[in-house]
């Protein structure tokens, strides 16, 4: 085998190599690239618009510390400091509210400071504190659990203006 | 089937399926190229080698065939809609990997296959029992424990087994293998499970130290637990690669779920301390520095591998000596650890980055796919899954060529090596099911929550 012939093909091999390389690019690229092809084929424009609106409309929602509730901070011009405790549920007891300030227990024992009877709410259920400006919401060893927007209290979670506090059937906003 | 009723779950949307036969078609035309450019470089090197054509050449073609397309059929039957690039550029990584693994020993060639049909098999089990990732999440504990438990079963008396100064094997009867690869796959599902539900607790500080504030120091618990277990583990087994994988999987998990730099920074901080206190500890920690600042106080013993490995690398240039052309047995241990200098002999500079290329290549996509899966558990897995693949090929390859210390650990897909093969394909199938579930999710909300 002549050794020409050899470095020719090697060459041609490193050759397909990187053109395999350039074809993965251009699949990268039919995903993530400007909308080139909008007019042309309108069925795929729609389906890649789609794609890039998938990311974005989670992207709120990732930022987590930042992005939650700021939306609704500069939007609505309201003070950007928690000020008050809102019960929203159940419709009975909606419009109770309590001014947010050092710490605030919940549950249905007579000495905490906001008493609910009601079923799913345990005795002395849970806190909600104010620390630095921040509110924090810590679970006091309750049945059922505290959740904030959904997510269950470890620790002492934190709740932004707009979070919404679950407390057994209890739905409390923080406004 | 009239126009107007709304698509049940099992009826995917019209778009996703639009998407998912796009992807699907640009993976099967990818992985026919793939298929075309590693039985080239299979006849390549037996023509370098004995200058005839391979004798088994039509077999290795079909075998190639039979395997990427079984890959293929089952990503179409059970993850449709998952990115397409991942499975051409690892089978890409495990046929260029063959080919020179075939080329230095016909023995291993024959093991590697067998491996080969192995991982794939264990893709395709993967993504047939792995519907939702979320079912991961909901074990998380679990995988935990198995991740520990993974670890601590090379230190068993009977099983465990010290090869090459490191006792990172266990030995059942005939078959043998490596706990570490899997359980590197445990304890990601375990980071990325635990710390995607105390995301806002670790990202607000809550607790003060003196004047700091801190997030509460009770929330690192079981995270910190895993990780040191993990860790001690490792350096007792000396498994130094491991080791420093394991530690920038637990960072890059825990900066991704908080987003915030100063965990990289304490984590760095406290890695520099750990590699100095392990430097001044442990004599092989002593030995591996020492050949990485000078290879040449003992270039016939200590150094020898190092050195070799910088020879071959100089010998290939820029395009390489050609396939089969290299001198073999140079290298102690090239068919593992120094795979890619035997590449950069024989394929030169340009072989060498086609690799690092086809490792960014496979960190993009899988960074793509944690980006798609919107703050979620998928999203931190796929991080973690992503970054073991990566910074286990940074490490090695950094270790021959003299950026690092040499840690043993394999070259994902391109080593010989049986449990990195099969931990690596079902890694992969997980990275797709994620993927796969992101589109499905985002196009049809209701059929994916």
């Amino acid at each position: 085998m002549p050794e020409q012939l050899l470095t020719v093909l090697k060459l041609c091999l490193l050759a397909l190599l990187y053109l395999f390389f350039l074809r993965v690019l251009r699949a990268v690229w039919a995903e993530v690239g400007p909308l080139r092809a909008a007019s042309a084929q309108p069925g795929r424009a729609a389906t890649l618009a789609a794609v890039a609106a998938g990311p974005a409309a989670t992207a709120p929602a990732r930022k987590g510390r930042s992005g939650r509730g700021g939306g609704s901070r500069s939007s609505r011009r309201q003070p950007s400091v928690p000020t008050r405790l809102v019960v929203v549920e159940p419709p009975a007891r909606a419009g109770v509210e309590a001014a947010l300030a050092g710490e605030l227990t919940i549950g249905r024992a007579a000495g905490c400071s906001l008493v609910f009877d009601e079923r799913f709410v345990s005795q002395v259920h849970c806190r909600v504190f104010v620390r630095d400006g921040s509110v924090f919401v810590e679970d006091l060893g309750s049945t059922n659990g505290t959740w904030v927007n959904g997510a269950r209290v470890v620790g002492q979670m934190p709740a932004r203006l707009g979070d919404r506090v679950q407390v057994g059937n209890l739905v409390l906003e923080v406004r | 089937m009239t126009a107007t009723a709304p698509p049940t779950p099992a009826e995917p949307l019209p778009n996703v399926v639009a998407i998912g036969t796009r992807r699907r078609t640009t993976e099967l035309g990818l992985l026919l190229l793939c298929s075309i450019i590693v039985v080239g470089a299979y006849a390549l090197a037996s023509l370098g080698r004995n200058a005839s054509l391979p004798a088994d050449i039509l077999p290795f073609l079909g075998v190639i065939l039979v395997l990427v397309v079984a890959a293929h059929l089952a990503v179409r039957r059970w993850a449709r809609c998952s990115d397409a690039l991942v499975l051409p550029i690892v089978a890409l990584l495990n046929g260029l990997g063959f080919v020179f693994i075939a080329r230095l020993d016909d023995q291993l060639a024959g093991l590697q296959a067998t491996w080969t049909a192995v991982g794939i098999a264990a893709f395709i089990l993967t993504l047939v029992l792995v519907r939702d990732v979320r079912i991961l999440q909901r074990y998380r504990y679990t995988f935990g424990l198995i991740g520990v438990a993974l670890l601590l079963l090379p230190l068993l008396p009977v099983f465990g087994q010290n090869i090459n100064g490191a006792r990172i094997w266990v030995a059942f009867g005939p078959v043998s293998f490596q706990p570490g690869e899997f359980a590197k796959i445990a304890l990601a599902i375990f980071f990325a499970g635990y710390l995607v539900e105390r995301r806002e607790v670790l990202s607000v500080a809550t607790f003060k130290v003196g004047r700091l504030n801190t997030p509460d120091p009770r929330q690192f618990g079981p995270v910190l637990l895993a990780w040191g277990v993990s860790l001690l583990v490792v350096i007792f087994e000396r498994d130094l690669g491991s080791a420093l994988l394991f530690f920038l999987l637990f960072l890059v998990t825990l900066w991704v779920a908080t987003g915030r730099a100063a965990y990289v920074l304490i984590g760095f901080a406290l890695f520099a301390v750990g590699a100095f206190v392990s430097w001044t500890q442990f004599s092989h920690v002593q030995d591996r520095v020492s050949i990485w600042l000078d290879p040449w106080v003992d270039p016939a013993g200590t150094g020898y591998q190092v050195i070799q490995a910088a020879y071959a690398l100089a010998w290939g240039g820029t395009a390489g000596v050609g396939p089969g052309l290299g001198i073999v047995e140079r290298i102690p241990f090239d068919e593992t650890d120094f795979i890619v200098a035997i590449i950069g002999e024989e394929l030169g500079l340009l072989g060498t980055t086609a690799v690092l290329v086809a490792f960014l290549l496979l960190a993009g996509s899988g960074l793509r796919i944690a980006k798609g899966a919107g703050a979620t558990f998928g999203t931190l897995l796929a991080v973690g899954l992503t970054s073991l693949i990566a910074f286990q090929a940074f490490i090695i390859m950094a270790g021959v060529t003299r950026l690092l210390p040499l840690t043993g650990v394999t070259l994902p897909f391109v080593s010989y090596g049986g449990s990195s093969l099969v931990a690596n394909y079902v890694l992969v199938a997980l990275l797709l099911r994620i993927s796969d579930q992101s589109i499905r999710r985002a196009r049809n909300p209701v059929a994916a929550l």
